[in-house]
């Protein structure tokens, strides 16, 4: 697993479309009838959500290979 | 031309003509033109023979109907260096195999026989395995590490699964399945079980190697059935294997070979018994029976032992107990929509089995539309998956079955570093791998149902002599008088 929960910081980042610093925000996922209510980095102002790359391909994968056809 | 199992006379006025295809002569297996025809709710394959006279194999039967069966694939051919096991095509397909440069699907899982030798004599060997015997011979263990090497340079990362005859006789198997856990994703042991019955150690050795799962041969919960499909009652030491491996922490597929009128009717208490044992017993692996090797003798001309894709799904469906229900059941995205089915769900602790996917809507995108289980073509536009940034739903149809087929039948070993900051991905990890129960079921095909369409996408492949990739129904093939296409 690359990333853990616990890595995931919102310091550092803003928002491209307005500036902002990210924050980290409650967000929700949904997924082939499953949802995951998480922490990630968030523009608390457009809402828009940032996914850090090792979220994508660590857990997220995984979660996505148990939901996922084969 | 008798009409033996599985075959009715052929094209009655009320055969309704679908499409064409390509099949083989059941007996010579020379290559022919082929139609695909339905007559009620049951579809055949039909062909003419110009030696042996026409043809007609039963290929489905009844619910889910062919005409909805369906799933979208992506061709997604064998990487050139599997294809150049072949250098050149001369008889067609499938007498070139290897695989040949008009294949269509990637190897997902590649069988590797270790050994003909077999401490049981089923009636119903396909391989048409050699009595074990004292002083058998085996290859030694570097010249089996080579030649999975040469798997792993040809196939790329698949499953490896360890096959035979009984493949458990070779007495290096553990440091064989300690080589292949370096070279492959994942590393499955085909098996009767006795050995493993018989030596507690074997299961311990095999789990330390690095096994990923075993598929367990278990045919029923009676001992008639095994005395019919093996020659002998063989219960007591299926449930032996079964503590062994449970203690050895070793996850098992229970992997019924089905015969009408033998043991389909006992599917349900195959699934109450593997239910019992989750999650070490990880799921099921219906197998129905085909003709070839060994097992023609004993079918020709004998009762009808058959069961096609749907009549298998609809039998443990019918006797689950109203656990399982056909619309929890999926064609496959990696092997050809009509070799299997799958449904994948989550044992929850009062027993009752949740689809692991949303059988509400349809996962599967409408013809040019993107869907959820779309196959990825960031590779075809010219972007790399890390320029286009998508993850999700981009790898080819073998390489999800590798990674979906790892994740459902291993033991449930996630575990997160830091309990502390365990999040709901995390926690939705750990439940679903634990919970996780498939039942699964692969239809292979004989002389009387090939489909050389089928053929052509199919994802499981042997490795064969002299150093190619041969998919398993060819190898297996044989013809209604004993001649054999590769074996």
């Amino acid at each position: 697993m690359k990333a853990e929960a616990g890595e995931i910081r919102a310091e550092g980042w803003t928002c491209a479309s307005c500036g902002s610093p990210l924050e980290l925000l409650p967000a929700d996922i949904a997924y082939m009838g499953s949802s995951f209510q998480v922490e990630l980095p968030r523009c608390r102002k457009c809402g828009f959500t940032l996914i850090p790359q090792d979220l994508a391909e660590g857990k997220m994968l995984e979660v996505e290979k148990l939901l996922e056809d084969k | 031309m008798n009409t033996d199992a599985g075959q009715v006379p052929y094209s009655t006025p009320s055969a309704l003509f679908l499409y064409e295809t390509r099949s083989l002569c059941p007996i010579c297996l020379q290559s022919l033109p082929a139609r695909i025809e339905r007559r009620g709710d049951a579809v055949f394959l039909s062909r003419d023979c110009p030696e042996h006279g026409p043809f007609s194999g039963l290929i489905w039967k009844g619910e889910p109907d062919f005409a909805f069966w369906k799933r979208p694939r992506q061709d997604c051919p064998p990487s050139a260096g599997a294809q150049n096991s072949v250098e050149r095509t001369n008889k067609g397909c499938p007498g070139d195999c290897g695989p040949c440069f008009g294949h269509t699907q990637s190897p997902c899982t590649v069988l590797f026989e270790i050994t003909r030798y077999c401490n049981l004599n089923c009636p119903v060997c396909f391989a048409s395995a050699l009595p074990a015997e004292a002083g058998m011979e085996m290859e030694n263990a570097g010249e089996l590490k080579e030649r999975l090497r040469r798997i792993r340079a040809l196939a790329g990362e698949v499953v490896l699964q360890f096959s035979g005859g009984e493949p458990t006789l070779h007495p290096d198997l553990p440091e064989l399945v300690r080589e292949a856990n370096g070279l492959f994703p994942a590393v499955q042991l085909n098996s009767n079980g006795l050995l493993l019955a018989e030596k507690p150690d074997l299961a311990r050795a095999l789990a330390a190697a690095g096994l990923s799962w075993v598929f367990l041969q278990f045919d029923g919960t009676r001992d008639d059935i095994y005395r019919r499909l093996r020659g002998r009652p063989l219960l007591d030491i299926k449930l032996a294997a079964l503590r062994n491996c449970r203690e050895a922490n070793l996850p098992v597929v229970l992997v019924p070979t089905l015969a009408k009128g033998v043991n389909d009717q006992d599917l349900g208490n195959i699934l109450r018994l593997g239910l019992s044992l989750a999650p070490g017993v990880r799921g099921l692996h219906l197998q129905p029976m085909t003709i070839s090797g060994r097992n023609l003798p004993c079918l020709i001309g004998g009762e009808n032992l058959d069961l096609t894709l749907p009549e298998t799904l609809q039998a443990i469906c019918a006797q689950s107990g109203g656990l399982m229900r056909p619309e929890h059941a999926s064609p496959p995205g990696c092997e050809h929509e009509r070799c299997s089915f799958h449904c994948r769900y989550r044992l929850t602790p009062t027993g009752q089995l949740v689809p692991m996917r949303d059988t509400g809507g349809d996962c599967c995108p409408a013809p040019g539309k993107t869907g959820c289980c779309t196959l990825g073509n960031a590779e075809e536009s010219g972007k790399s998956r890390e320029e286009t940034g998508r993850v999700l739903s981009d790898r080819p149809g073998a390489r999800r079955a590798v990674d979906l087929v790892g994740m459902v039948w291993s033991a449930p070993d996630h575990s997160p570093a830091d309990k502390e900051k365990i999040d709901a991905f995390d926690a939705f990890i750990a439940e679903a791998r634990a919970q996780v129960f498939s039942v699964t079921c692969m239809a292979f095909q004989d002389c009387r149902t090939v489909d050389l369409e089928r053929l052509r996408g199919c994802c499981v492949f042997v490795y064969a002599h002299p150093d190619r990739l041969v998919p398993f129904c060819a190898y297996n093939m044989s013809g209604l008088d004993g001649r054999s296409l590769h074996r």
